[in-house]
């Protein structure tokens, strides 16, 4: 590479091939018959829900304050139980002095909740959360095992990676909540969360023991040559160098784990890609809401990115 | 202050066996400077590795201020925070300042607090001269400031005998001296050292005894005088006349 060569030529084209791309899907999809719904997408996001408020009990109105936006409506029951009631003035259904039966409605009170896609994005983001840490945590003592002088703990290490690599994340969670789930009797998010954090950990081991092996045994040698433990050695010497090298794979793994996390949806946990697969069972807006679940991942994961990118700029210091 | 007695280090590889040292016996005292030089490959270095157990040596016996290494009771952590170990990559901590490193042995070994351990850093940081680099990190110092602080590293665990590895044969030429002034200081002050080094002049103006070691067995010992004038062996000659 030259340091003259201009970068802007390369932009333009970058962006008339990605705007042919897109042109070419849209036309494709205007071959078929399929009526775009976009405007039913917004209220699986977040929707107004009104609640009626009612009264519970057989009674009379005996009171209404209104204060602007809301209004406090006073009941008072036969047996002389008193009640109040906050509704929207606009929704009020009763005036003073009204008699009511049981559960007649006074009046609503609306508010804004999480949609679907939104309660699903929330299970998605702990569940991998949760299982990134259970990841992270077996995937060190995993990784150390690997490195270890001893043969027992080596071969152990050697085990677990091997069957968890060798066999298909969707049979594991099957595996997990069919069969462990039974047997232990677990719940569908722990099976999952398990499943999902053994995956995890196999990899990450194999990313510490990289990370480990990489760092010069000069390293090690000066340590102990100052009297210092193997464990001191690991804790204050070692890993913290090896973490920093491993930042990027290690992201990585963290990020596959967000997106494999949309498997446990086959044990019915309503994570994102189930709440997105249940909105399509009542809406066939197909496309939209699969685009839309696609792009929910990629915000998050791009987010992740990000962030990993700042923390490698931070430990870059001693560089 | 240490005494090894026929030791013996085999490494073995792919089915051939090689005693990288092969029956060395020597004592130092308390306040010696020992040099050992020889050809790359002669065992000099592992020899010196095995005195704080870096290497752990097949036969023979290592005896420490009375501690004998060889020994399984022996804590291995104990004796090494008596003897320091100076490298030819000085293997500073990149991930730790200047301070740090010469502060983290101390606390976690010598259970030192932090307001002492960072006292005793400064003060020999002070003795090698560059107690201005304090707060830097490893990489932006030179070779022979990180050599020098890789001696105040070692010095601060306060040992009894200190091992230099090859300390100046990393080092760019110009940075030789300034390495090698603070090691005849230490000299000086009747630390006592083992050397393991190329430096001839060091050997000659520091050296209370110099061991010459070919193929993992001392070939000849002598004053620098004896040496450097009349060598007996013939392979003490030869080599003599090829670095000279």
């Amino acid at each position: 590479m030259n340091g003259t060569e201009k970068i802007w030529p390369w932009k333009i084209l970058l962006a008339v091939i990605l705007i042919v791309m897109a042109a070419g899907i849209w036309g494709s999809v205007r071959q078929i018959d399929y009526k775009w719904r976009w405007y039913r997408v917004p209220q699986y996001f977040f929707y107004l829900a009104e609640d009626a408020q009612k009264i519970p009990f057989d009674g009379t109105v005996s009171k209404i304050a209104k204060d602007g936006e809301t209004a406090k409506v006073r009941l008072v029951s036969e047996s002389s139980e008193i009640v109040t009631l906050v509704v929207e003035t606009e929704s009020l259904k009763v005036s003073e002095g009204e008699e009511l039966f049981e559960d007649d409605t006074v009046g609503f009170i609306s508010e804004w909740r999480l949609g679907p896609l939104m309660k699903g994005l929330w299970t998605t983001l702990w569940l991998s959360a949760i299982a990134s840490v259970f990841a992270l945590i077996l995937g060190l003592i995993a990784g150390l095992a690997k490195v270890s002088k001893n043969y027992t703990l080596r071969g152990l290490a050697m085990v677990y990676v091997e069957c968890i690599r060798g066999t298909p994340l969707l049979v594991q969670i099957f595996i997990a909540y069919f069969f462990l789930g039974t047997v232990f009797d677990l719940s569908r998010n722990v099976c999952g969360i398990g499943a999902l954090a053994l995956f995890g950990g196999a990899y990450v081991a194999e990313i510490f023991r990289a990370g480990i092996q990489a760092i010069p045994p000069g390293q090690t040698e000066a340590a102990r040559s100052l009297g210092m433990t193997m464990p001191q050695t690991m804790m204050d010497i070692i890993l913290p160098q090896a973490f920093k090298k491993i930042l990027p794979p290690l992201s990585g793994q963290f990020i596959s784990l967000i997106k494999d996390s949309s498997l446990v949806s086959v044990i019915a946990i309503t994570d994102l890609t189930k709440s997105g697969r249940e909105i399509i069972t009542s809406t066939f807006a197909t496309f939209e809401v699969w685009l839309v679940v696609a792009a929910m991942y990629l915000v998050v994961t791009s987010l992740l990115s990000q962030v990993v990118f700042y923390m490698e700029r931070r430990l870059a210091v001693s560089d | 202050m240490i005494k090894a007695e026929n030791v013996v280090k085999l490494f073995h590889s792919r089915g051939t066996t090689v005693r990288a040292v092969d029956g060395v016996s020597t004592e130092v005292e308390r306040g010696e400077v020992v040099v050992v030089i020889g050809p790359s490959g002669s065992g000099k270095s592992t020899f010196l590795r095995c005195i704080n157990g870096l290497e752990v040596f097949s036969e023979g016996h290592i005896t420490i201020d009375g501690v004998d290494l060889a020994d399984k009771k022996t804590n291995i952590n104990k004796v090494r925070m008596e003897v320091g170990m100076v490298f030819q990559q000085f293997n500073l901590f990149p991930h730790k300042t200047v301070l740090e490193n010469l502060t983290l042995a101390q606390r976690r070994v010598r259970k030192r607090s932090k307001k002492v351990a960072e006292e005793k850093a400064m003060e020999l940081l002070h003795k090698v001269g560059i107690p201005e680099k304090a707060g830097e990190y490893p990489s932006r110092l030179s070779g022979g400031q990180q050599q020098r602080v890789a001696i105040a590293r070692a010095l601060a665990m306060e040992p009894k005998v200190m091992l230099f590895d090859e300390p100046t044969s990393a080092l760019d030429p110009e940075m030789v001296g300034e390495v090698l002034d603070v090691m005849k200081q230490l000299a000086r002050e009747g630390m006592t050292m083992v050397v393991v080094t190329h430096e001839m002049g060091f050997a000659r103006e520091v050296a209370d005894r110099v061991l010459f070691m070919d193929e993992g067995k001392i070939v000849e010992v002598g004053t620098p005088e004896h040496f450097f004038t009349e060598p007996r062996e013939e392979r003490t000659k030869l080599f003599l006349k090829q670095v000279l």
